[in-house]
């Protein structure tokens, strides 16, 4: 069977002042039917900006999309405007996505209306349900945004997101803007959703732990490149690439668990300079000569997992070292 | 160990007028107290109250809220209502603050070097080109690298993470007896995170520190002790592994449940229904009442923070685990 989505080969670049900001190089990544992709960096590693370019609001410089086996890559709105009801995105901010003018009701039959689902009865019963869908109360609908708190806001945009029954939603950073306590209330109601809907996600975000909580799969991106790809549960039982390594040992965890962290030297380098050969070498506790001199490419390593590093699977996670304040600091 | 604590705050309340003509409490009764060699973690939610307590020991409750009970002793000396000069020499030398943005921390017109000797100069009877061998000491001291080169940069020249190492150096370079530092890591990446708490573990246990934080995890890793605080109150304190490994207060309990954790077998993340409070809901319950699943008739009254066996402390009628014939309404 095709992926539902594939895009494969990305390139973005964007003109700076500073000059060619490279945040795109050579990015491919899948996503089958029903099945959650986490997508996980840091800031400059490029996952919003693919996150952005496979929703079609940015152009991508090379490369390819294919959504359900359609090449969209370059299709003009109006022939994208069908593609668009199977694709949706709920973004980072609450506050920012939703019209403050618009009451709840307008918010959530705007998609609907724009796609012509239905008489107006037919919407204002499908919004009902919708409303009732992501636990919001009914009397949701006459309120403004405002009247809502984040949490509250955030279920709004998941039922605009879901109103046209889409195939796949692209979630940047959908609870990092949330209080813990209500954290896990959207997680439950999107797993909830996709139990319901079949609903492919690809989420973005930079907590591991979160993302291990909701993918199946989970891509690491580093400075505009794939470094790693596996089984969510795969990547960390066992991450392959060292710098998955060093992002699972940073991860401030409950469990005091006595282990030690690796901490990274040195800040990830700009997008705009980006260092020769491995885009991590410069960070890397295990880099050699040959890693300044040549980009590793995406490899599999094994069914389903890539890694692209000469090196994969020799840095380990520094689970079981005894004591806490044994942390190293690993030279470059 | 010193036998007066750094800091003790001791039943502070805080309060903001209300539209009505009243006043709303942001933060109603808090004692806390901060020893030598000891970072202890404040950890709440949005509106919780938690920054509002850390601008009151800088003493920096903005306008038109104010403290309106309680103390705040430095070095035992109550700042709550101490002339704004008197403040102005404690603050950058006695209590140094570390805040989330160094963006808004760091004056961006003014360079690395002179925002630090000009603190330098404020406290200490120092010449400028001394003040300046300091401030590189003290950018040194915290791991930047070419530190010389680094006094004359401007703060928006530097990256995230030597940002926010720029701010831990202006607020250590006085040796302040105490360190507040507000969700100081909340705006970085995860591995500039681990580098910076590396950081702030070593120079806050060598005085003493606050952590501000809304991430249990964060708290988790530098923190010796943790009060955990929910709509102005604290609600629980306690040792870190022990806080965290046995939570007395729902709440704790609640939070430690909805963290995800690394766990093959992804158990249903367990949510506090319900919102946080607003600052202004009334107080004559148990905030938590709402949202908690154990609450019973008892909690129509607000508990006391309450000793609860070594070292720990609960504002709970039935705290978890506690030997009571009944636990759920």
């Amino acid at each position: 069977m095709t992926p539902l989505l594939q895009a494969s080969d990305l390139e973005v670049r964007f003109d700076t002042p500073k000059g060619i900001l490279h945040a795109l190089d050579g990015v491919s990544i899948e996503v089958a039917r029903g099945e959650t992709v986490g997508l996980v960096g840091e800031s400059g590693s490029g996952k919003s900006t693919l996150a952005m370019t496979l929703m079609r609001a940015i152009d991508p410089d090379g490369g390819r999309i294919l959504f359900d086996g359609q090449d969209i890559t370059h299709l003009k709105p109006k022939a994208l405007k069908p593609v668009r009801r199977r694709l949706q995105m709920i973004f980072q901010d609450p506050y920012a996505s939703l019209d403050p003018r618009m009451t709840v009701r307008r918010i959530i039959a705007e998609p609907l209306k724009a796609h012509k689902t239905g008489s107006r009865a037919e919407i204002e019963a499908r919004v009902a349900a919708l409303i009732d869908a992501v636990g919001l109360p009914p009397d949701a609908a006459e309120r403004l945004p405002a009247q809502f708190s984040g949490g509250q806001r955030q279920r709004i945009a998941i039922a605009r997101a879901i109103a046209l029954e889409p195939n796949l939603v692209i979630a940047d950073e959908p609870v990092s803007a949330l209080d813990v306590s209500i954290q896990a209330q959207i997680v439950n109601l999107l797993r909830d959703i996709q139990e319901r809907l079949g609903i492919a996600y690809l989420v973005v975000a930079h907590d591991l732990a979160l993302v291990h909580q909701i993918a199946n799969r989970i891509v690491v991106m580093y400075l505009g490149r794939v470094v790693e790809e596996a089984s969510a549960d795969d990547l960390i039982d066992a991450p392959q690439h060292p710098y998955t390594v060093a992002l699972l040992s940073a991860q401030p965890t409950t469990d005091q668990d006595g282990r030690s962290r690796l901490v990274l030297k040195g800040d990830p380098p700009s997008p705009i300079d980006r260092p020769p050969g491995c885009p991590f070498h410069p960070r890397c506790p295990i880099a050699r000569a040959r890693c300044a001199a040549e980009t590793p490419p995406l490899t599999g390593v094994s069914d389903g997992r890539r890694v692209a590093c000469f090196y994969p699977g020799e840095l380990a996670v520094p689970w079981d070292q005894p004591v806490q304040e044994q942390r190293r600091e690993i030279a470059q | 160990m010193a036998d007066t604590a750094l800091l003790q705050i001791e039943d502070l309340k805080i309060g903001f007028p209300a539209r009505d003509g009243g006043e709303v409490t942001i933060v109603d009764g808090v004692s806390l107290s901060v020893n030598h060699g000891e970072i202890v973690g404040l950890v709440g939610e949005s509106g919780s109250g938690k920054s509002m307590l850390a601008l009151a020991s800088m003493g920096l409750v903005p306008r038109p809220g104010r403290i309106t009970a309680g103390s705040i002793k430095l070095l035992g000396e109550d700042t709550v209502g101490l002339p704004d000069r008197r403040m102005q020499d404690l603050r950058g030398g006695t209590i140094g603050m570390v805040f989330q943005d160094p963006m808004t921390g760091l004056n961006p017109v003014r360079t690395i070097g002179s925002l630090l000797s000009e603190s330098v100069r404020r406290h200490q009877r120092v010449s400028r080109d001394r003040a300046l061998e300091i401030a590189e000491a003290a950018l040194t001291s915290v791991g930047i690298p070419a530190a010389h080169e680094r006094l004359s940069v401007y703060p928006h020249q530097l990256s995230g993470g030597l940002r926010q190492r720029a701010m831990i150096a202006l607020a250590l370079v006085n040796d302040p007896a105490v360190i507040i530092a507000d969700e100081p890591t909340t705006a970085l990446d995860t591995t500039i995170q681990a580098q910076i708490l590396d950081l702030l573990r070593a120079k806050l246990v060598a005085a003493g520190g606050i952590l501000i934080t809304h991430d249990l995890g964060v708290a988790a890793e530098i923190c010796d002790r943790l009060a955990v605080i929910y709509h102005g109150r604290l609600v629980e304190t306690g040792p870190t592994a022990d806080l965290l490994a046995a939570p007395r207060h729902p709440y704790t309990e609640g939070l430690l449940r909805a963290i995800p954790r690394f766990d093959r077998s992804r158990p249903r993340l367990v949510p506090i229904p319900g919102q946080p409070p607003a600052p202004s809901m009334d107080r004559g319950a148990c905030s938590f009442r709402p949202r908690c699943d154990y609450a019973m008739d008892a909690c129509a009254k607000a508990p006391a923070l309450t000793p609860d066996g070594a070292d720990r402390s609960v504002a709970c009628w039935a705290p978890i685990g506690a030997p009571v014939l009944e636990r759920r309404a």
